[in-house]
């Protein structure tokens, strides 16, 4: 998780760097087109002049775009003005202009206007203007004819071309210097923060384990207590005791053998993944002692288990098999009373992730129930009917989680339910 | 003992077998002339109160005059009873007090009482019930 917070971060990060310089240089493109087209209107080569105020129209309608954060729009809007612009100006003032010098800075902004992963939009901007260039030599930079302008004016425009080209190269240095800055900034306070974060979980963890201690030991003791006292005035008094008193000494005794049930649910669901290593496990095997462990619950409700052919994979060996505890005995536990309960494993590889089945023939879920069984300690059944914390599907749920997977139910009341997990580990 | 008007019966509504008996012995220290009837959860409740399934006998089970609420059961917990209970038709919900009765310390149930409170939902009491508890209900609500 800390990694793609880093990730996300420098995505940010070089996203920021891009607005920041795209903006900067339809500004400048602004400026430069704008000039020339005042220069051209006074000098009377309509053809340019119009040029230019279209070119002109178009910075602005890129500098809006960015501002809005359309920034793809923006981008590639300044490219096309650079090489149409660039390319109209050499076509017609001819090499001596120096006008293609606007070229070098042209392709400096195409490579830092993009995002180094979209090769597909640098391939195509650098084609544009390499086209540019060559149609340029291949007509000896005399597509458009008009009327020449006056020598002086073809050296102050050579000048104000260089000047441009040095422009906006220092714009796009001055830029990825400003960028790269921040991004150390942000990075800095990224790391900082993520230090803080990993000093709360830190002390986090501790309490819990402190509060796993106090549930452990503190808790139970006072139960202890009331049990041994209960077990005496049972033994002692059992003679003097009237049906009420001993219907309460009943309730007590239930009471407190549940409260170290959920006592001991809870601590158990704490622990879950913690001080937990990720081997190279095979499930067959898992499910094979899942299956041993409970041969006794499984003996008396002549179960079926049908286990299909499930995968070897990396996961926490411990947590799984409680997993897959809590599945087998759920299904065998919430069977329709008269039917052989019958449970099938079954797993499929779908997109590259392994998703488990574990199918019975119970008493099913109704629709509405279907998130509230992953809480801890909902019970849907009443406790006289089927006895337990509810706390099973809490652990699994927790467990899957460790996974970085998904667990979800499919259910037809009265004829069974499905559930369905990922590891994604 | 005494008989309370509009009192013939009251609803416990709550999982925990513990919890009713304790509730039966309170009702009866108080010395209330009633019958107690359990539910188990909002979901049986429903069904005694619109007097289906197993309550269909109108004499032997008659309409409560106050519903003790728990927040946390199996089926259909409180919540969803007092949602449920809405659309109750008014004869089937007549004149009944319902009162919450929880063991839940959290502030959040409490907010979400009150949220409730109204012409259903009445009041908000912390488990155990208490012989007081009930007498201040029965002297605010009934005629004696």
């Amino acid at each position: 998780m800390d990694n793609d917070l880093a990730k996300d971060n420098l995505r940010n990060v070089r996203l920021h760097k891009i607005h920041t310089i795209t903006g900067q240089l339809s500004i400048v493109a602004i400026s430069i087109v704008t000039f020339y087209a005042i220069l051209f209107y006074f000098m009377h080569i309509p053809l340019l002049a119009n040029f230019s105020i279209v070119a002109s129209v178009m910075a602005i309608s890129s500098r809006y775009a960015w501002s809005r954060g359309n920034l793809n729009y923006a981008r590639f809007s300044l490219i096309l003005i650079g090489n149409g612009f660039v390319f109209v100006l050499c076509g017609s003032l001819g090499r001596q202009s120096g006008i293609y010098l606007l070229y070098f800075p042209l392709s400096c902004a195409i490579l830092i206007l993009y995002n180094l992963r979209q090769y597909i939009y640098i391939i195509v901007s650098m084609a544009i203007t390499f086209l540019c260039l060559i149609i340029l030599e291949i007509y000896d930079y005399s597509i458009f004819q008009i009327t020449m302008p006056e020598a002086s004016i073809l050296n102050l425009m050579r000048g104000i071309s260089v000047f441009a080209a040095l422009i906006v190269s220092l714009v796009c240095v001055f830029s990825m210097q400003f960028a790269a800055d921040k991004a150390e900034n942000t990075l800095a306070q990224a790391q900082e923060e993520l230090k803080r974060y990993a000093q709360k979980m830190e002390s986090k963890n501790k309490e819990l384990e402190q509060f796993s201690y106090i549930a452990s030991h503190d808790l139970n003791e006072p139960l202890r207590t009331v049990t041994s006292l209960v077990d005496l005035l049972n033994e002692r008094y059992s003679n003097e005791l009237d049906n009420t008193a001993k219907k309460s000494l009943n309730f007590i005794t239930g009471a407190v053998s549940r409260m170290s049930q959920l006592i001991k649910g809870l601590l158990d669901y704490g622990r879950l993944g913690q001080n937990a290593e990720i081997k190279l496990v095979d499930l067959n095997l898992i499910v094979h002692t899942v299956c041993a462990d409970l041969a006794s619950s499984i003996n008396n409700a002549s179960a079926k288990i049908n286990v299909g052919n499930l995968p070897t994979l990396n996961v926490y060996e411990t947590e799984i098999r409680v997993l897959f505890q809590n599945l087998v005995s759920n299904a065998i536990k919430f069977r329709n009373p008269g039917e052989i309960p019958e449970i099938n494993i079954l797993a499929e590889k779908q997109n590259g992730i392994w998703t488990f089945a574990v199918k019975d023939n119970g008493i099913g879920i109704d629709a509405e129930h279907k998130d509230k069984i992953f809480i801890i300690f909902q019970r849907l059944n009443d406790r006289s009917d089927y006895e337990g914390t509810g706390i099973g599907l809490a652990h699994c749920k927790k467990i899957i989680d460790l996974h970085n997977g998904n667990i979800w139910v499919d259910s037809v009341p009265g004829e069974g339910s499905t559930f369905y997990f990922t590891l994604n580990i | 003992m005494k008989k309370i008007e509009g009192l013939q019966c009251i609803l416990l509504i709550d999982d925990d077998d513990a919890t009713n008996f304790v509730h039966e012995i309170i009702i009866e220290k108080a010395g209330i002339d009633t019958h107690v009837q359990v539910a188990k959860n909002g979901y049986e409740a429903l069904k005694f109160l619109s007097k289906k399934g197993d309550y269909s006998n109108e004499i032997k089970f008659p309409q409560p005059g106050i519903i003790f609420l728990d927040i946390n059961m199996p089926r259909m917990n409180g919540w969803e009873f007092l949602e449920a209970y809405k659309m109750l038709p008014d004869e089937q919900k007549g004149k009944i007090v319902i009162a919450m009765l929880t063991t839940s310390l959290s502030l959040d149930d409490e907010k979400r009482a009150n949220n409730y409170m109204g012409d259903d939902l009445r009041e908000f009491l912390r488990k155990p019930l208490t012989v007081e508890n009930l007498n201040d209900i029965v002297a605010k609500y009934f005629e004696q």
